[in-house]
């Protein structure tokens, strides 16, 4: 049971400019087939695939799931089930490009769960399967915050074989399929002292690049060629410095920032692979 | 131990537009002491709405919601009782409304003030009556009858006679909605995540809102909310919000916040 955490998804009313952003900054592709131009924007980074949706009625904006790949979804259905017959998956509409079910861990966090090799997946998610490019800049780490961590890490290892990564020095779970990490880091309301409660759920992404320092500059020139390619400001205010400190206890990433919807991204040296 | 549910939320980008959607549409007040650099603070004399400005990390949309009590420190007292293992934050001093914020079994969070508190804002002047007012905030929660034993033991609220899946919890003039969420409501459309769903309106005319809401869009096209029910995936959205049975009219705000409303009964 090999899983593969390879799929992100951020619903923004600036779905679009951000799908560049990441373009842009991270060099991540479009697909070779892309979807009709009307729905979301999928691009990849060779793994991982970022799927960018128009915000809908009703719903909210910023990071919104992930998704694993198995190699077979009934199976991994069964074993969620075998995990507490409470969880439930829902298969979803044919257009999709990524995602044949949709399902959720013991805390509700949504993710999507897809097949390989059953010619389904559609897009950058078709490309990645079939060739796996190499890029400098790649998606590490999905971040997920959640109030019962340790029980919904146990879950992902369970669920979908993923090994624990023996970090002893911090609190949070790091499941790692080889390539990405899914950090689970426990919330808890004490740590919003100072801000605003962010509500559960994905926290923020982090890229292995091959230098924070070109990164920096790149955003900088990014921003001077185009205004729209601005994130949000970090740090300011008390607030702002409470809210930057507890992003700033992944240690996963050095350098911090947001994409243009406002998105937590930490980014940290490192070869891609 | 009266509570009232008598706070609701809402992060946008867009934050001061939205503030004056609610304020045309459903001439909701502002404050009289205006911050105009924080949050856009209305009021319907009853419950207060905080339009705030979108933070970095954090999602759009509706928010949390907040509960006013007798005693703080007693309810939270009755929380930790409920569940020992719920906690709650204080909030910093500069909040208009709430003194700490907590949690149910479900990690929907919601703030809590009490009445000796130092509010400000709408809050220190919430007393008159208008003919539109919010009637409801509705919760969409995975273990709904847990969370609203929850609020009825801890607040004290009443629930409602109503013979459907949903709980209607309701502190005298507001409802709080506890709707089951199940990711099985959600075939042929996204699943949304748990956590607030929609806020709803009681108001004089429902026609006359309809004909409002059309004035209002030609006078500022950025009066307009988001277009609810095309095509399939919305028509689905649609037909689940549809099934509140406390609205008659559906629309969302500049957010796109659901939002339902209905005539009030005489």
């Amino acid at each position: 049971m090999s899983a593969r955490i390879n799929h992100v998804a951020i619903t923004s009313d600036h779905y679009a400019t951000n799908a560049r952003f990441y373009e842009a900054l991270f060099g991540m592709k479009t697909g070779k087939k892309p979807l009709p131009p009307a729905r979301a924007i999928s691009i990849g980074d060779g793994y991982v695939g970022m799927t960018h949706i128009p915000r809908r009625d009703g719903r909210t904006s910023g990071l919104d799931h992930f998704g694993i790949e198995v190699d077979d979804i009934e199976d991994t259905i069964a074993r969620m089930q075998k995990f507490d017959p409470e969880l439930m998956a829902l298969k979803r509409p044919p257009i999709r490009p990524y995602a044949a079910y949709s399902a959720h861990d013991p805390d509700t966090n949504i993710f999507d769960l897809s097949q390989r090799n059953i010619g389904f997946q559609k897009d950058v998610y078709a490309d990645n399967s079939e060739n796996d490019r190499a890029q400098p800049r790649t998606l590490s780490h999905i971040a997920l915050r959640t109030r019962n961590a340790e029980r919904c890490a146990h879950f992902y290892a369970e669920v979908f074989g993923l090994p624990l990564l023996n970090r002893p020095s911090d609190e949070n779970y790091y499941l790692s399929d080889g390539r990405v990490t899914l950090v689970v880091i426990p919330w808890k309301i004490e740590d919003y002292y100072g801000m605003d409660p962010a509500r559960t759920g994905l926290d923020h992404i982090g890229f292995k690049v091959e230098s924070v320092e070109q990164v920096k500059k790149d955003l900088d020139f990014l921003i001077g060629e185009n205004p729209h390619m601005h994130g949000r400001a970090l740090g300011h205010g008390s607030e702002g410095e409470a809210r930057l400190n507890l992003f700033r206890k992944c240690p996963l990433g050095c350098h911090h920032f947001t994409d243009i919807e406002g998105v937590y991204i930490d980014v940290a040296n490192g070869e891609a692979d | 131990m009266p509570s009232r549910v008598n706070h609701v939320a809402i992060a946008s980008d867009h934050y001061a537009i939205n503030g004056r959607f609610y304020e045309s549409l459903f001439g909701m007040r502002p404050s009289s002491k205006p911050r105009p650099a924080r949050s856009v603070v209305l009021g319907d004399g009853y419950v207060g709405m905080n339009c705030i400005p979108r933070r970095d990390g954090r999602y759009s949309g509706l928010d949390h919601f907040g509960i006013e009590v007798e005693d703080v420190e007693e309810t939270i007292a009755r929380i930790r009782a409920f569940d020992s293992s719920l906690s709650a934050v204080k909030r910093p001093p500069i909040r208009p409304f709430a003194a700490y914020s907590a949690h149910d079994p479900d990690t929907n969070i919601f703030d809590l003030s009490g009445p000796s508190m130092d509010k400000k804002d709408v809050y220190a002047e919430n007393n008159w009556t208008q003919k539109r007012r919010i009637s409801h905030i509705a919760l969409r929660t995975r273990h709904a009858e847990r969370c609203a034993q929850f609020y009825v033991e801890v607040f004290g609220l009443t629930p409602l006679n109503r013979k459907d899946e949903n709980w209607y919890l309701s502190d005298g003039r507001m409802i709080l909605m506890i709707i089951p969420w199940r990711i099985t409501d959600y075939y042929a459309q996204d699943p949304a995540r748990t956590g607030l769903d929609h806020i709803g309106f009681e108001v004089e005319s429902v026609d006359q809102v309809k004909k409002d809401m059309e004035f209002l869009i030609g006078e500022n096209p950025h009066m307009r909310g988001r277009p609810l029910g095309y095509g399939s995936e919305g028509e689905a959205r649609l037909k689940l919000f549809q099934k509140c049975p406390l609205g008659c009219f559906h629309l969302t705000d500049i957010e796109g916040v659901h939002i339902d409303v209905a005539e009030a009964s005489s």
